[in-house]
């Protein structure tokens, strides 16, 4: 299958400060992307690119192989959702979703637009509110508007940024949901731009991971959170332990790993990739959730450790476990099967499936 | 809730002398011309001693001040719709994100006529537009007009324009519409009450204007203030309070005008919601 749209060593400076650095990447079609980052990583940036309301200072975007990287907005043909929605608020709901069907030339009858503007906020399960002016929606149902806008002229690629920001927490989820919907009901290539990873991992084929203007990762969404290619990303998406580790040795395909503590317990890691350097800053990765705990596992045993704090979160209980004195290891588990309860000041074995640790710098 | 608004509302008594003394002052002058116009004696008395219409009959029989009335109008309407096409598209550049440092810039420059002491204004317009042969002419006035009304348009439109969120800008572009179709649906009809405002400013600043019209206005081209300039030099006739009265109602009227429209439309626009 081809790449429906590639992005290849784009970049942009603003004056000093470089923005978006030499970032690369292809996207199928139907496929879902979404480019993930703190602020300030450049995730905006590339996505208004792609729309052309930034020109790039190099490099090159194509879509269906046709070079689109100096086009003006308006002969894209893309879709895009803005963070604000960024109705016209001076029109009537039919009227903001008729406007790209008025703007195509040559033009369109207007029966012919009226059907497609009601075909579409039907699919929005928006109909009944054709009349209505934006600020006399809520703000989901602008939402809605918003995306029906930007879907009615069938882009070959729709662009959010950011769309569900301005939503409360519920709403968030279900407009989720409802734009995974419609995505894949008309099957439409969608570059969404989120800083919330739950967002991205419900929402995603693949998830470019951006920081300082470059993707740190770009992988499916499970392969990301299972295996992070650095602290960074192990950080950023979900939660992780790092234990700061040297390394000690190596046994077969497995590394001996010394925490860097006064006592330094030995941890062992599956060995995955290149020989890390000795001298680059080491740790020991693994997710909280992945991490059982109980008394005397005997030879499962992997870690000794004392129980410095019990924090009930409703769905699960954490322990912050106190490692050599000196680390905090945190443990999750499900409040379901919670048989042993431990308490402050208990000193408990830590385990875990190995191929769920790491060694990353 | 009501209790502790109106502890708030209960203003000092002399809050209310200051302001009923500066409401005196700025509009007792103005409103003093009105009864004298309506006077009957040769001279202007305060108050009149017997009241009459002669000096509006006055201006209406006089070919001299109705061709004067005339020609303000005409180049107040001229001054408007060119100040308005400059000022705006001016204020849409200013505004634009593509320039960031040279529209302020640019937008002091735009604001000298209105910064520099009128005189001056007048005293350089008088002098360049006499080595172009302007002096006198229709052209001239409205050149000269428009120049003074620019900075009021540009100051009005620009900061409406910070006001419009420009991803509506972005999300017409992106939905198929080029720059002119953008601007023309989305930010011009967003900005349209400050439009409808300068428009009416420029229309008065043209209507109103004295001291360049006194320099650059011909007896064919004279506008109402500059005849009334040239006829209070040789008389101070009570026909002069009733054109002072008839531009005073002429000014309000448009200002009524103004307000009318608003209403109007702020009652539409409740009807709808």
């Amino acid at each position: 299958m081809d790449a429906m749209l590639v992005l290849d060593g784009l970049t942009k400076k603003y004056q000093e400060v470089v923005a978006v650095k030499d970032l690369s990447l292809e996207l199928h079609e139907g496929e879902f992307l979404t480019i993930l980052g703190p602020s300030g990583s450049g995730k905006t940036t590339t996505l208004k690119m792609v729309a052309g309301l930034e020109t790039p200072t190099s490099g090159m975007i194509s879509v269906n192989e046709r070079d689109i990287t100096f086009l003006p907005p308006n002969e894209r043909g893309l879709g895009m959702v803005f963070q604000n929605y960024a109705l016209f608020p001076h029109m009537r709901i039919k009227d903001n979703v008729a406007f790209p069907l008025h703007m195509k030339k040559p033009r369109l009858p207007e029966a012919e637009i009226g059907r497609m503007v009601a075909e579409i906020l039907q699919l929005v399960q928006l109909d009944g509110y054709q009349d209505r002016y934006p600020s006399q929606l809520s703000g989901g149902q602008q939402q809605r508007v918003a995306l029906a806008r930007a879907l009615v002229f069938h882009p070959p690629i729709v662009l959010m940024d950011e769309p569900l920001g301005a939503l409360d927490k519920k709403l968030r989820s279900a407009m989720q949901l409802e734009i995974k919907r419609i995505q894949q009901k008309l099957n439409i290539t969608t570059i969404y731009v989120t800083h919330d990873q739950e967002e991205a991992l419900t929402l995603s084929d693949r998830i470019a991971i951006m920081r300082d203007g470059e993707i740190a990762q770009l992988d499916t969404a499970k392969n990301i959170y299972e295996h992070p290619n650095s602290s960074f990303i192990a950080d950023f998406i979900g939660e992780s332990n790092f234990v700061p580790v040297e390394i000690a040795g190596q046994e077969g395909e497995e590394l001996i790993l010394r925490i860097k503590s006064e006592q330094g317990s030995l941890i062992r890691c599956p060995r995955r990739g290149a020989q890390p350097k000795p001298t680059d800053d080491l740790k020991f990765v693994i997710r909280p959730e992945k991490v059982a705990i109980g008394r005397d596992l005997g030879p499962e045993a992997k870690l000794r450790g004392q129980v410095a704090q019990v924090i009930y979160l409703g769905e699960t209980v954490k322990y912050i476990i106190s490692i050599d004195g000196s680390y905090h290891f945190s443990a999750k588990e499900q409040t379901m099967d919670i048989r042993s309860h431990f308490s402050v000041g208990d000193l408990i074995d830590l385990t875990w499936n190995s191929e769920n640790s790491q060694l990353l710098s | 809730m009501r209790t502790r608004i109106s502890r708030f509302d209960r203003r000092p008594v002399w809050l209310y002398i200051v302001c009923g003394l500066v409401l005196f002052f700025l509009i007792m002058p103005v409103l003093i011309i009105i009864p004298m116009s309506f006077g009957g004696s040769d001279f202007l008395e305060f108050p009149p001693s017997s009241f009459s219409l002669r000096w509006y009959r006055d201006f209406f029989s006089n070919p001299k001040w109705l061709n004067a009335a005339w020609n303000s109008l005409r180049i107040a309407v001229c001054t408007m719709v060119l100040a308005c096409t400059l000022g705006i598209s001016a204020a849409l550049g200013i505004t634009s994100k593509t320039m960031k440092k040279g529209g302020k810039v640019f937008n002091v420059i735009l604001l000298l006529p209105m910064i520099l002491p009128s005189i001056i204004v007048a005293i350089s317009m008088y002098m360049v537009y006499g080595q172009w042969k302007l002096i006198g002419t229709y052209t001239g006035m409205v050149l000269a007009h428009t120049c003074l009304a620019i900075p009021m348009v540009v100051t009005l439109t620009a900061a409406s324009l910070y006001g419009v969120d420009s991803n509506l800008y972005d999300a017409a572009r992106s939905l198929g519409a080029t720059h002119f179709t953008a601007v023309r649906k989305i930010v011009l009809p967003l900005i349209r009450p400050a439009i409808l405002t300068s428009m009416l400013f420029a229309f008065v600043t043209s209507f109103d204007e004295s001291v360049v019209s006194v320099f650059i206005a011909r007896r064919n081209t004279a506008t109402l203030p500059k005849l009334m300039f040239d006829s209070l030099k040789y008389e101070v006739s009570p026909a002069i309070s009733a054109i002072s009265s008839l531009l005073i109602f002429a000014t309000l009227a448009v200002f009524c005008l103004r307000f009318v429209i608003n209403a109007k439309k702020e009652a539409a626009h409740e009807k709808v919601h």
